[in-house]
């Protein structure tokens, strides 16, 4: 990329939608206007894929999230305690306000019994369970990661615990942020709007429109090669990896712009074509991930 | 295209968004916008070559299932994706392909090119053959379609006919008059 369009005033503007809003927030609490709120983020069918790509994040970092933001109540992952004290933790969020982060598909086969997340006075409490009694009193519900948002690869076939999103066992509004893993700034920035302005602009499908609005296909590096028809017939080639399964032409995500691992690289700079991680139907219906009988010319 | 279709008013506001589209060149720093613009640009170049196309051989031009509105698109919020107007890899019509295989060739006749289910099969993207796909009996090109990436679409394949699929999710859409028409299913 060259230096040039690092003075991009609408490139840097994108770059910065997630840190903008956590500087607003930063200035509300040393203003002491802005009062932090409590954040619960439960882990249901997944790989903690979302929670590890948080803790990435520098927009702000995962401390600042957790100290001065938020109220971080629970998290199986990260959380200090454990056993029966993690769980009541847990459950006396219930008396209060907060936001409810899921990450992960919910079980429902021999009503949710594939998945047990604790016990709670003795008595296991399925991820089934926690999702409903949770996410009907919660203030916000957000699910993170390509399993929350539509069942992801905790769905896809055979799917033996019979996997299904969050949305399916809510019967409320429940913010999307699809992705394997989502980024890093899609959750802060959302994050912040809520803590801020309350729910973001959202797409029909409950898509924050500030991360979710453009497709990768109309903002790809290599949209010239599409449009002038120079493929790439290998992984390496440098032109339009779209014979070899690309998806970017039906993902909605800024990755173009915003990069990952704190803004450094993405896959279709690094020769991979994209997989679709952030369309709903991953990873099913993004498959072949990748192609080589459609590029190679045939001698008929 | 009929030459009526292009009224001067068209012409000139197609006009406006080449000039437009060219000022904007010279100022824009960003590899992505710069990409987006040249893309807009190429899409009103062809537009201004089917248009003379029109006007010069009017009789001759059968409509086709071409955008050719100058759409109120802006360039911060790109159309859907297009086919591109190139086809570099000198993709093989139909008519036009060798007869070693006279059981799974089309058939023409007069300007009809008609597919029987097993002549569309052949017709899957893969090994340098095109990619078709039939819906409600009329066969489309989606080979160069972005959203047909590998000759696959959310888990279908080229090659087949995908009316009911098609039906499901994108009923009442404006999508097929976007793709190219290659001749009919029987």
């Amino acid at each position: 990329m060259s230096n040039a369009s690092i003075t991009c005033p609408e490139y840097r503007a994108r770059l910065n939608t997630a840190a903008s809003l956590v500087d607003t927030v930063k200035t509300q609490i040393r203003q002491g206007v802005f009062k932090k709120r409590n954040l619960v983020w439960l882990e249901l069918t997944g790989c903690s894929g979302n929670i590890i790509s948080l803790l990435d994040g520098s927009n702000p970092d995962f401390k600042y999230l957790i100290s001065n933001m938020t109220h971080f109540i629970y998290n199986n992952s990260l959380s200090a305690s454990e056993g029966q004290n993690a769980m009541e933790q847990l459950f006396s969020v219930l008396r209060s306000d907060y936001i409810l982060a899921v990450e992960g598909a919910v079980a429902t086969k021999n009503n949710g019994l594939y998945n047990i997340i604790g016990r709670f006075n003795g008595k296991p409490i399925t991820a089934l369970e926690a999702v409903k009694t949770l996410g009907e009193k919660a203030a916000h519900v957000i699910a993170i990661g390509a399993c929350a948002t539509h069942g992801g690869v905790s769905a896809a076939r055979p799917n033996p615990a019979e996997c299904v999103s969050v949305q399916s066992v809510l019967d409320r509004k429940v913010i999307k942020l699809p992705g394997c893993p989502c980024h890093p700034d899609w959750f802060m920035g959302t994050l912040a709007h809520i803590l801020l302005y309350g729910e973001p602009k959202l797409d029909s499908k409950d898509r924050p429109l500030l991360f979710y609005s453009t497709l990768i296909h109309d903002r790809c590096p290599r949209r010239s090669y599409f449009d002038k028809g120079i493929f790439a017939k290998k992984l390496g080639d440098k032109g339009c990896m779209f014979k070899l399964g690309c998806r970017g032409p039906v993902t909605r995500t800024d990755c173009p712009v915003r990069q990952w691992n704190q803004y450094v690289n993405w896959p279709i700079e690094d020769d991979t074509p994209c997989i679709g991680c952030a369309q709903f139907g991953f990873p099913d219906s993004m498959e072949p991930f990748i192609s080589y009988n459609t590029t190679r010319e045939v001698r008929k | 295209m009929r030459v009526e279709d292009f009224s001067d008013k068209k012409l000139s506001r197609i006009m406006v968004e080449i000039n437009y589209d060219i000022s904007l060149l010279y100022v824009i720093p960003c590899v992505y916008t710069r990409n987006l613009i040249l893309n807009h640009l190429r899409d009103r170049i062809f537009m201004l070559e089917v248009a003379m196309e029109a006007i010069s051989h009017p009789a001759t031009l059968q409509p086709q299932p071409l955008h050719l509105q100058p759409a109120d698109n802006s360039i911060v919020e790109p159309t859907t994706p297009k086919q591109p107007t190139t086809q570099p890899t000198t993709p093989k019509q139909p008519t036009t392909q060798p007869t070693t295989q006279p059981t799974t060739q089309p058939t023409t006749q007069g300007n009809q090119t008609t597919f029987t289910l097993q002549e569309l099969a052949r017709f899957d993207g893969k090994d340098g053959n095109l990619a078709y796909v039939a819906v409600n009996g009329t066969v489309y090109d989606v080979t160069n379609n972005a959203t047909w990436a590998a000759a696959t679409h959310f888990g279908l394949t080229a090659g087949k006919d995908l009316t009911n699929e098609f039906a499901s999710c994108h009923a009442g859409q404006p999508i097929l008059s976007k793709l190219r028409i290659v001749g009919k299913l029987v």
